[in-house]
């Protein structure tokens, strides 16, 4: 197991290294760099323009220089935690991206826990009494919350909120809290507030990964060692939790990993729509800006965290599938 | 020599002690294309200590009947008439496993704890991610008071008595890390571990190799022998029931159609459809591979009722006009152990009508 470990924390670095540079590459995509479009806004507006800034600036971000010296300088100040500079907002993009990280995986983290609380059971409960009513009342809600778009339910959410009690449900924060330094108080009021963005992004995983529970869940319940298991004589609740359900959900945990990038993309609208202060909202704005420091250092967090994911994943499984740690042994 | 006295007492031992009494036993399956009568009111005694082989082509009933003995059929399985009368382990009345709740508690201490069952492949039938150990330890923490490491001592000590080398290691070892053998090894023990007094063993050795199939089927004799329980042995190998059995009942189509003692069985053979299992079975010189489909035609789909005697389709000697019209019952038309369920015995014994 820790030679596994050792074997996945190693493949990382080579992987992130790799991230960082396709990140740095997609940075400099757009024709010219920031500084000339800066110059040639700031000169557009009549302002005066600092050439010996500029100047520094230039030599700061080597922008005059080949790809790979540019990519040294950004990297070196990555490793620090300098990530450069928002042209758009003129901060560093550190300043700008922590908290909105933080809170964007918080979401993730969340929306993820509370989907698969309401998933398993719902998939169980249909696998276990397959056909039954509450069977087609489950599956019913789940293709109904797989093609419903989540940005179109929180728009409907929204305008119900605000035109039956008056209040709107966007944000992450009340108003008083919005730039209230962190405190138990304001953890308190994030938890209060994030349920209703977590229930609006949960609607369609759920409905995924209670369709594909039961699937899965469905394929285990006649196979034989579950039939062994009955015949020892062990109770029908905890035959099904220990063997069946545990082995149907074995695939599912390797795809936690990928869920959390997938929720972080994919809450993107939703954000937009409710006014989250997550990292969603920010991106777009830095692509349409071609802030591209600030766009360049998101995706390179984005993919950490995505790699992360995945790191954490394999742990998982090869922790729940024995299988798996045995080949990973062999080899 | 033994006196009358002690001859007659051995003949009711044999003749009275049951453990397990099967009685016009029916199981049904209601699918939507119809309903399946995959067992079709079948008697079946079996004795303590012994061990009674149940033979028959695929498809027969045999794993059926063995899975309403312990209420595991299939979920659109039931049990629609019959009785399986248990005996008590300490006197008191018998009890009537086909009354059974298949959820409840009473069925639940008698499967693992008075009968047991292992099945046909070892390779899933034990759980892919929990340890030999924790597997056979269930077992004894559900039928015993015992503590984790009372449990655990008492599978290592059973892998032991059925061979697995290293005992002590194997417990924390995942079914994929051991061979067909040693896992079925494993499965017996787990059955055993709780001194059933009954073990059912359906098709135990059809996945394995052949040099492994005859250690396990040795080993399932000697445990018998040791623990002292009553096996059912579930094959469509009559070779596996020369190996093992003392008695032998051959089943067609969800009955019984023939019942003797091994050695009669194999000696005189009744009914044509156990003439016809016999004679496919595989002498040296032929090849292993020959199966029992020899007999011409094959098992009729299980949705269709086929009227009287359900092997005259395929029966050489079947009488037009006879075999097509009643269903045979099984009785003792050729000595009083040896049963068959075919009108070609009866004519010749008038006096056994009267
Ligand atoms: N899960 C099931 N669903 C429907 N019918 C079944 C099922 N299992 C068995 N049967 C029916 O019962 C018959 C007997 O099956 P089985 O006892 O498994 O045969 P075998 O003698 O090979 O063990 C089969 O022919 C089939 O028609
Ligand atoms: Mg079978």
């Amino acid at each position: 197991m820790l030679t596994f470990l050792a074997r996945r924390i190693l493949i990382m670095i080579p992987t992130l290294f790799i991230i960082s540079i396709v990140s740095f590459f997609i940075i400099q995509l757009p024709p010219g760099d920031f500084l000339t479009s800066y110059v040639a806004n700031l000169a557009q507006t009549g302002e005066q323009v600092d050439e010996a800034q500029i100047a520094a600036l230039r030599a700061r971000y080597g922008l005059d220089e080949p790809f790979y010296v540019q990519y040294g300088k950004w990297m070196s100040g990555v490793m620090v935690g300098d990530f450069g500079r928002s042209f758009a907002q003129n901060r560093p993009v550190s300043e700008l991206i922590w908290e909105r990280l933080w809170l964007t995986v918080a979401l993730a983290l969340v929306t993820v826990v509370f989907t698969w609380i309401i998933a398993v059971p719902m998939g169980i409960y249909s696998a276990t009494h397959q056909y039954s009513l509450w069977d087609n009342v489950f599956a019913f809600i789940g293709f109904m919350g797989m093609s419903f778009p989540s940005f179109s339910l929180a728009l409907i959410l929204l305008y119900f909120s605000y035109t039956w009690f008056g209040t709107s449900v966007g944000g992450l924060f009340s108003p008083e809290y919005v730039d209230a330094p962190w405190s138990a108080l304001k953890v308190f009021d994030l938890f209060t507030h994030i349920w209703v963005p977590v229930a609006i992004l949960a609607v369609e995983g759920t409905a995924g990964l209670m369709r594909e529970i039961r699937a899965n869940l469905l394929d285990q319940l006649e196979m034989p060692y579950v039939i062994t298991a009955r015949a020892k004589g062990l109770s029908e609740w905890r035959l099904l939790l220990k063997y069946p359900v545990r082995v149907a959900i074995n695939p599912m945990i390797s795809s936690l990993g990928w869920m959390l990038p997938g929720l972080v993309s994919g809450s993107v609208i939703v954000s937009m729509v409710m006014n989250l202060p997550t990292t969603g909202p920010l991106l777009l704005t830095a692509l349409q800006d071609q802030d591209m420091y600030l766009a360049g250092s998101f995706v390179f967090l984005l993919s950490v965290l995505t790699v992360i994911g995945t790191l954490v994943s394999d742990i998982l499984l090869a922790w729940v599938d024995p299988r798996i740690r045995f080949k990973g042994q062999e080899s | 020599m033994s006196t009358p006295s002690e001859n007659r007492i051995t003949a009711v031992n044999s003749r009275m002690e049951t453990l397990l009494d099967i009685r016009n036993l029916e199981v049904r399956f209601r699918l939507r294309e119809g309903i399946v009568r995959a067992v079709h009111g079948i008697n079946l005694r079996i004795a303590p200590n012994r061990t009674i082989g149940v033979v028959g082509e695929s498809g027969c009933g045999k794993s059926i009947t063995a899975k309403a003995m312990l209420q595991i059929l299939p979920s659109r399985g039931k049990i629609t008439a019959g009785e399986m009368l248990l005996a008590p382990r300490d006197g008191g009345p018998a009890t009537d496993l086909a009354k059974l709740h298949p959820k409840g508690p009473e069925i639940r201490r008698i499967r693992g704890g008075d009968i047991s069952m292992i099945f046909q492949e070892p390779m899933v039938s034990l759980s892919p991610v929990h340890t030999i150990g924790n597997q056979i330890t269930e077992s004894v923490l559900l039928h015993r008071p015992a503590s984790k490491p009372e449990a655990l001592d008492r599978a290592i000590e059973m892998l032991r008595l059925v061979g697995v080398p290293m005992p002590e290691k194997r417990v924390n070892a995942y079914p994929h890390e051991l061979s067909g053998g040693l896992r079925q090894r494993c499965m017996i023990a787990m059955a055993l571990v709780c001194r059933p007094r009954l073990l059912i063993a359906d098709e135990p050795t059809t996945a394995l190799d052949v040099t492994i199939q005859s250690q396990i089927l040795s080993l399932i004799r000697r445990l018998q022998r040791e623990l002292g329980m009553a096996v059912m042995m579930i094959t469509h190998d009559l070779g596996v029931i020369a190996e093992t059995s003392d008695d032998v009942a051959v089943m067609y189509l969800g009955r019984i159609v023939e019942q003797a003692p091994v050695k009669e069985l194999f000696r005189n053979p009744k009914h044509p459809y156990t003439q016809g299992l016999l004679d496919c079975i595989p002498r040296f010189g032929k090849g292993r591979d020959q199966k029992l489909t020899s007999i011409p035609g094959s098992v009729p789909d299980p949705f269709t009722t086929v009227p009287g005697c359900p092997f005259h389709p395929r029966c050489a000697k079947r009488i037009a006009g006879v075999c097509d019209r009643g269903v045979p019952p099984l009785l003792s038309k050729v000595g009083p152990e040896h049963r068959v369920a075919c009108v070609l015995y009866d004519a010749p014994r008038p006096e056994a009508a009267s």
